[in-house]
This record gives structure tokens, C-alpha cells and sequence, in this order.
């Protein structure tokens, strides 16, 4: 196995890929007692081609996570919890992830988790009965106004993009998924060289790769390419407004960036991305501080910027009782910003990221899906340490003159029709 | 893992300090334990926001802002919990440890120091708490209050408790009333702020690489000049109420899904001998994807995604959530009632019982590896005076009986239904 050290993030990281093209990653943690792995799919809610040539309904990869766990010798989320781990799954747009974390026994839990995911068995009738389930789900999701906003800002934003489509679908295309789509899709998706196998904790890094040897198929499969239509540069609508039942109107702004590339520039864009929605409007910025004492924003208010193959946006999100001044105010904000940003301020953010971000190396979920996601999109994850002091005032400059256009930007508020009142506690 | 060392600083001023090196953070917290009541509940939640606002040396968010950046993006925020009746009011701060800063300037020294300022010399004008940050905070304070309803499932919560616990000091909530709170003026913060400082125990803790001495030290020094009267006692917690009768609740809102929330009296609070067997009771009746609520509500009946039980281990609570379609709401409170009878006729496995101990001791075993985790364990120790480490807690309720979680699930009363329905219903 491959050692790579980041002594700067006090980490190390194992690699190998296997015969069958799966990649391991193993980040050991001496001192831990939990041990967190988790195998995550090139395959989401975006996905929707499958080898027989008929498309998926949408949700298939959502509904394929929740019965993936069936095993001809019961259902596998019990067993393992029943033999004390604590096991999940998600569906993104672009990624399907098994994953558990366990204080004992970890591997006979990896054994297990390796042969679910390399072992598919469906039946008409628990398929059927997961339909159930599923739609309370979507029940569920639909109740929250945080959802629906976020979904009308990618609906905003994109034209053909398939992230305009929900990963649990909607309520006619959760009914049509039978056990054979769960198997085409399963065969066009799921094979180990379409996978990455992420684990942290304090364990044998060859262990862990001799276990997914032993257990996943050894042919060797290329990934499947994604194929996406041309996605123009301008966004599908500037401004949604919906009404719910909500304390207060609610917002979304997407600014529409070009998708960033395959390789190391696609870790770059990302800090790049963040560092400048910081600067823009982040914790310490003096626009921030101005909307927050003006009572246009408050604490649950929160950026970022987020990416999938084919698309990448910065995301700004939060409370406001006028979200148009707010957005106006982010997009001037920014224009000053590109034409002038000084340097104390620049190395200032530049440090706060910096230490976020290793901060965020405590949490094993988010290091597991962040090297695999990394791995999808050709980077490794913890070169984020020296990729930090790469970035300069200009390219933040660059940046912030490019993405923070009108033409490119989408307003997605919910407003309250205020009707649902809170009854008196006394 | 080391285990924690506890010294009283001053008199009712108590420092839990941990020293390891395994983290990339370090974390702090800072509590002031003070009696939940109705009259001052928005008061204390009110008092760590407007703290946040700034210090006499950062007066505003953007100077404290910079001067936490240049700590390499280290936070600070304020916090209101419950344990029980007692209401923790206070600040919380993650930084990153001082082994990985890459110029390697500390952060620790700096990082207490600003939470001792934040506590003790927070932005003033003319001696009294500044009133635009009271005005600004509390009107944020009102929003968040309203904003509860817009997740249907802590609304559901909220609103379960308010009704359960309505005679008692616990329903005033966590945030208390917007009626108590629209109605605060600086004179009263300021007037409250004085007096949590000098009649509430303070709970201090701190995890990271700085040895315990170096923690007190430094502790010590950030709180010079807090005033003290007297040593603080511990709030009480009233835990042995028992329901007389069912209270049913239902509302309705614009909602597509119920959300069914249904308290249970438990008469077991976290300092009870019985209490590592309510943790095993629990975690068989509805923790995690093994237990009854879920295999026979979700995977055998297809009722529902999402159906789980959880306790206020202080109040001796329990909650079972559950999103169910309108017409099959009847039909999942009744199977919910019968999961937790067959509990208390014995009617479970040996494996489901171990399947629960194993789940149960998976979370325990593994709270010393999350800064957050570690910290909310703490404060809970501190609180009930009980002395155990996690993995003390784990090996008691690996020696949990069927017959312990039968005679725990025989005290269990249902005392409240709450449904939040559809409008067409």
C-alpha cells in the first residue's frame, strides 16, 4: 500500500487500488475507539441511463439505497445494528453512500457492509412494500420549506441539468420502479471500479484491503462516463417566490458557476469558491454585519459552494423579511469587491479556511466522503493543506468578477402566508 | 484518553478539563446553571446572544469576528439547553489545537481569554449592556421562536412538551414564551446578567492538548473579577410525576404528513440506579434500525420512514416521533402503545435485548471520540452529580437483564398525544 503524509494536517492516508479498480483509503487514527468506512457509489440522483438503454424513473438511485440492504439471510441495516454498529446510507445528486461506524468487531461489519454492496436481491414484494416507506419520505422532505426552496433555486438555476430533478423523485416515478429497474440499474452502476472505499479509525490499513479482495468481484470494469447536454451560462429563471406556511420569509440565492474541471483544479475551485462567498458575506465581512444590524439577516444564515460533474453553484442561504436587498446587496458587495480587496483582509479569511477546514478532519463521516468524492473527481482530499497557501487576492479577485453577475444569479424565497399560529404554552 | 480532571476554581465555579491529542480541535464551554421558570426562561436565553455581540475590546461583530479568524476560523456561540429544569446558559467555542496551527502561534491563551471577556466584559455604554444589541438580539430571539414551526418535527416536539409539562417549570420551554420575551428591556438583561453571574455554579470545561494546570491557570486569570455570593447550589429537577389521565392534543396546519409525538412519564431520571436500564428500555423500544418501533411500524407494516424513541434523561422523559399518512395515525399510535406492552410483559427476544445493550454501547463507547459529544457528556455528569465515565456507563448497561428493562418498562406512562395533521382532516 501507498503511505502519503500531510504534516501539516498532522494525517496520514493509505491507498491502494485494486486489481478490480476500487480504490482503498484508509486514514489510521491511533487512539480512537470508533472506526467509521463507508463505499461510496459514482451514482445519484443525476443518474438515470442504464445498459439495456431505457432510462431509470427518476428516484432510482434513491430507491435502490433502501433496498440494497436486503440479504437473502435478512436485512442487513438490522443486523448490523443488532451486532452494534451504527449504519446509514444517502443519496446525493451524484453519489450513493453505505456507510457505518462501530466500536467493536469492525471486520466482520466491513466483511458485511462489502458483501451488501456487492450483493444485490430484490423481490417483487419488498420492493413493493419499500414504496410505502418512500413516499412518506417524500411526504416528509415536502413538509420542510428549506427543501422546497433549495429545489426551486436548482430548478432556477439549471436548464437541462438532471439536478432540476429531485434524488427521491417525484410520486408517479417512486411507482414505477420495480425489482428488474433496481437490477438494470444495479448492473450499470454498481461494480468496484465505479466504487471508493474510504475508512477511518484505528485499524490494519491491509486489513482493509485484503477484506475487499477477498469479498468484491475481481473483474475490472472502467467507470461509466457520464454524458450531459450543454448547459448554457445564463440560469433558467432569476427570481421564485412561493408561498408556504412559514414564520418568515426564507431565501436561497444561487450564483450559477462554470463547472469545474476533472483533477486537482477542481479541489482549487472549490476553496477558491468559499473563501470568496466568505469574503463576500461571511462571519466577519462588513457586509454581513451591516444586514445583520439592519435586521436583514440573523444567525441562521449560512454559504457555500457545491459541485457535481456538470454543474457547480455558490449557495447563500438564510432568514430575511426583504431577501431582494440582500440579494442586491451580495451581488454590489462582490462587484467591490473585484476591484479591490485588501490583503490583510484576503490572508485574514485565507487562515480562517485554513482552520476550518482541518477542524472538520474530527469528523470521520465528512473525511470518508470527502476522499471519496475527491477520488471521483480526480483529486486527493487532504491536499487541501497545501493548496490553501496557493490561492492569492487575485484569483479571489477573478473569481468574484465572474460569478457574481445578475444574469447569473437565482432568487429562490419561500414567504409566509403566516397562517399557522403557535398556541400559548401558559 | 485521559480521563477528566474536575477542580473547583473559585467557590461554585467548576472546571472540567480533558487533555488529549487526538483531536484537531480543541473546545471549550462555559455555563451558567440557573432554575428553569416560566418568568425568566427568555431572559437566560436572550443573555448569551446579546454576550456574543461583542466584548469592550472587539465592540462588534466584525472586530470579534476578525480577531476569531486570526485564530484560525476559531468560533464561539452561544447556548441555551435544559437539563431537566436547570437551564444552561452559555458560551461555546471550537478552535483549532495548537499542535497543527502552521506558524505555530498559539491559539489556547488567546481563545480563553476571549471567552472570559465574552462572559465578563462584554460591550457596554454607560455601565448597562448596550441596547441596540438587547433590542437586535431579542427580536432575533422572537423570530427564532416563530421559526420552530417551519420543522414540522420540533415543532411537534415543542408542542408535545408544552402540553405534557404545562404545570411544571420544564414547559416553559427552552427558549421560554414570546410574550415573556417581547417585553424584555435592557434594564431587566442587564439586572438578570448580574445576578446569573453572581448566584449561578458555573461549569467550565475544556478538551485539547493544553495540560489541565495550564487550562485552571488559564481559566483562572480570564475570569478574574467574577463577582461570587455564597456557593451556588444545583437547580432540582422534578422527575416522579405521574399522569392521572391520557391528555389528547391535535392541531392542524398546512402540512401533508401527521407527525404524531406521544410523551411517556418514565420516573427514572439520570441519577437513578434504574437508569442504565431506561437507556437499554429505550434503545429496544426505538433507537436505530433493530429496535421495535422501527421493524414493526417501518418494515413490517410499511406505516411510516421515520418512527423513533428518545428520553430527557434529566426530566425522565420519554418521546416517540413518528410522520404517518392521516388515515393510518390511529393505527400507528395503537401499534406504538402495543410495542412498548410487550416490553413490559417480557414479550422480547434475548436478541433483541442484546441487540439494543450492543447499540446502546456503540454510542456510549463512542462519545470520547467527538469534541461535542464529550462536552454534552460532561455537563450532563457535572449536572446529575454523577461520577461515571462513558465506558462505565457502557459496561452497566451491557449487564442490563430482561428482567431490569421489564421492571423499567413497567414504570413508563403514557401521558400525552400530540397529532399535527392536515387541514383537510
Amino acid at each position: 500500500m501507498e503511505l502519503k503524509n500531510f504534516p501539516r494536517l498532522g494525517e496520514s492516508c493509505y491507498f491502494e487500488q485494486l486489481e478490480n479498480g476500487m480504490p482503498v483509503f484508509v486514514v489510521p487514527r491511533p487512539g480512537y475507539g470508533k472506526t467509521f468506512a463507508c463505499v461510496a457509489v459514482r451514482c445519484g440522483g443525476m443518474d438515470c441511463h442504464m445498459d439495456g438503454g431505457q432510462n431509470a424513473p427518476a428516484g432510482t438511485a434513491h430507491y435502490l439505497e433502501h433496498k440494497l440492504f436486503d440479504m437473502k439471510d435478512g436485512n442487513i441495516h438490522q443486523t448490523m445494528t443488532a451486532a452494534g454498529a451504527s449504519v446509514n446510507a444517502f443519496t446525493s445528486t451524484d453519489i450513493t453512500a453505505y456507510y457505518f461506524s462501530c466500536t467493536d468487531r469492525f471486520p466482520e461489519h466491513l466483511r458485511t457492509l462489502l458483501r451488501c454492496v456487492s450483493t444485490p436481491v430484490f423481490t417483487p414484494e419488498s420492493v413493493k412494500k419499500e414504496t410505502g416507506i418512500i413516499l412518506q419520505e417524500l411526504a416528509m422532505v415536502s413538509d420542510r420549506p428549506g427543501w422546497q426552496r433549495h429545489q426551486n433555486m436548482l430548478q432556477g438555476l439549471y436548464i437541462h441539468h438532471p439536478i432540476r430533478t429531485p434524488a427521491i423523485g417525484d410520486r408517479s416515478s417512486i411507482q414505477k420502479i420495480t425489482a428488474e429497474v433496481l437490477y438494470d440499474f444495479y448492473s450499470t452502476y454498481y461494480y468496484p471500479g465505479n466504487m471508493a472505499l474510504c475508512v477511518a479509525g484505528d485499524v490494519d490499513p491491509h486489513q482493509v484491503v485484503s477484506t475487499a479482495r477477498m469479498i468484491l468481484p475481481r473483474e475490472r470494469r472502467e467507470p461509466i462516463t457520464r454524458t450531459l447536454e450543454d448547459e448554457q451560462r445564463s440560469v433558467a429563471r432569476q427570481e421564485t417566490v412561493t408561498e408556504l406556511e412559514v414564520s418568515a420569509p426564507e431565501f436561497s440565492l444561487g450564483l450559477k458557476l462554470e463547472p469545474f474541471p476533472q483533477g486537482k483544479a477542481n479541489l482549487r475551485c472549490s476553496l477558491l469558491g468559499e473563501l470568496a462567498a466568505e469574503l463576500v458575506c461571511g462571519r466577519s465581512s462588513p457586509l454581513y454585519n451591516r444586514l445583520y444590524r439592519e435586521g436583514l439577516l440573523n444567525r441562521r444564515f449560512s454559504l457555500g459552494c457545491r459541485s457535481v460533474p456538470g454543474a457547480a453553484w455558490l449557495v447563500f442561504g438564510g432568514e430575511s423579511p426583504d431577501p431582494f436587498r440582500v440579494r442586491d446587496a451580495i451581488l454590489e458587495e462582490a462587484g467591490q469587491l473585484s476591484l479591490g480587496l485588501g490583503h490583510e483582509r484576503f490572508q485574514q479569511a485565507l487562515r480562517a479556511e485554513y482552520g476550518a477546514s482541518v477542524q472538520g478532519l474530527d469528523r470521520f463521516d465528512d473525511l470518508c466522503f470527502n476522499l471519496a468524492q475527491g477520488w471521483f473527481s480526480g483529486y486527493h482530499y487532504l491536499d487541501f493543506g497545501d493548496q490553501y497557501p496557493s490561492l492569492t487576492g487575485g484569483d479571489v479577485r477573478d473569481f468574484l468578477g465572474r460569478a457574481f453577475r445578475p444574469e447569473r444569479s437565482t432568487l429562490s424565497v419561500t414567504t409566509g402566508k403566516g397562517k399557522m399560529k403557535m398556541a400559548d404554552a401558559n | 484518553m485521559n480521563t477528566p480532571v474536575r477542580t473547583e476554581l473559585m467557590p461554585g465555579v467548576w472546571l472540567t478539563a480533558v487533555q488529549t491529542r487526538k483531536f484537531k480541535s480543541s473546545c471549550w464551554s462555559l455555563q451558567l446553571l440557573t432554575p428553569l421558570r416560566r418568568e425568566t426562561a427568555a431572559l437566560d436565553a436572550l443573555l448569551p446572544r446579546v454576550l456574543c455581540q461583542g466584548t469592550a475590546h472587539c465592540p462588534d461583530q466584525e472586530l470579534l469576528g476578525a480577531a476569531l479568524d486570526r485564530l484560525y476560523g476559531g468560533v464561539i456561540g452561544p447556548t441555551v439547553t435544559r437539563r431537566g429544569e436547570t437551564h444552561c446558559v452559555g458560551l461555546q467555542g471550537a478552535f483549532l489545537d495548537d499542535a497543527l496551527t502552521p506558524d505555530g502561534a498559539p491559539v489556547f491563551p488567546r481563545a480563553t481569554e476571549l471567552m472570559g471577556d465574552l462572559l465578563l466584559r462584554p460591550a457596554t455604554r454607560n455601565g448597562r449592556l448596550r441596547v441596540e444589541y438587547v433590542d437586535g438580539e431579542r427580536n432575533n430571539l422572537l423570530g427564532e421562536m416563530r421559526s420552530v414551526q417551519n420543522d414540522r418535527r420540533r415543532y411537534a416536539a415543542l408542542r408535545l412538551e408544552q402540553e405534557m409539562c404545562r404545570e411544571e417549570p420544564f414547559g416553559a420551554g427552552c427558549l421560554g414564551s414570546p410574550e415573556t420575551a417581547a417585553k424584555i428591556k435592557v434594564k431587566h438583561l442587564d439586572r438578570h446578567y448580574r445576578s446569573l453571574l453572581a448566584e449561578s455554579r458555573l461549569e467550565l470545561y475544556y478538551c485539547g492538548s493544553a495540560s489541565p494546570e495550564e487550562v485552571r491557570q488559564a481559566w483562572t486569570e480570564a475570569l478574574m473579577g467574577l463577582p461570587r455570593r455564597g456557593r451556588p447550589a444545583l437547580p432540582e429537577t422534578l422527575v416522579n410525576v405521574v399522569p392521572e389521565t391520557v391528555r389528547e392534543v391535535t392541531e392542524t396546519a398546512a402540512v401533508r404528513q401527521t407527525r404524531l409525538a406521544l410523551g411517556f412519564r418514565t420516573g427514572c431520571g439520570i441519577d437513578s440506579l434504574r437508569y442504565p436500564a431506561l437507556l437499554v428500555t429505550n434503545g429496544l423500544l426505538g433507537v436505530g434500525p433493530a429496535s421495535r418501533l422501527f421493524t414493526r411500524l417501518r418494515e413490517r407494516q410499511s406505516l411510516c420512514y421515520s418512527v423513533s424513541s428518545a428520553l430527557e434523561t434529566h426530566k425522565g422523559l420519554m418521546m416517540v416521533q413518528c410522520g404517518v399518512s392521516a388515515k393510518q395515525a390511529d393505527a400507528a399510535v395503537e401499534e406504538i402503545l402495543r410495542q412498548l406492552d410487550d416490553l413490559k410483559a417480557g414479550q422480547f427476544t434475548a436478541a433483541e435485548l442484546e441487540a439494543a445493550r450492543r447499540g446502546l454501547g456503540h454510542r456510549l463507547r463512542a462519545i470520547s471520540d467527538s469534541q461535542p459529544a464529550m462536552a454534552r457528556f460532561w455537563l450532563d455528569q457535572a449536572i446529575s452529580e454523577t461520577p461515571y465515565t462513558p465506558e462505565e456507563l457502557a459496561r452497566l448497561t451491557d449487564g442490563v437483564t430482561a428482567e431490569q428493562v421489564v421492571e423499567c418498562a413497567g414504570h413508563i406512562a403514557l401521558d400525552t398525544i400530540y397529532r399535527l395533521t392536515g387541514e383537510a382532516v
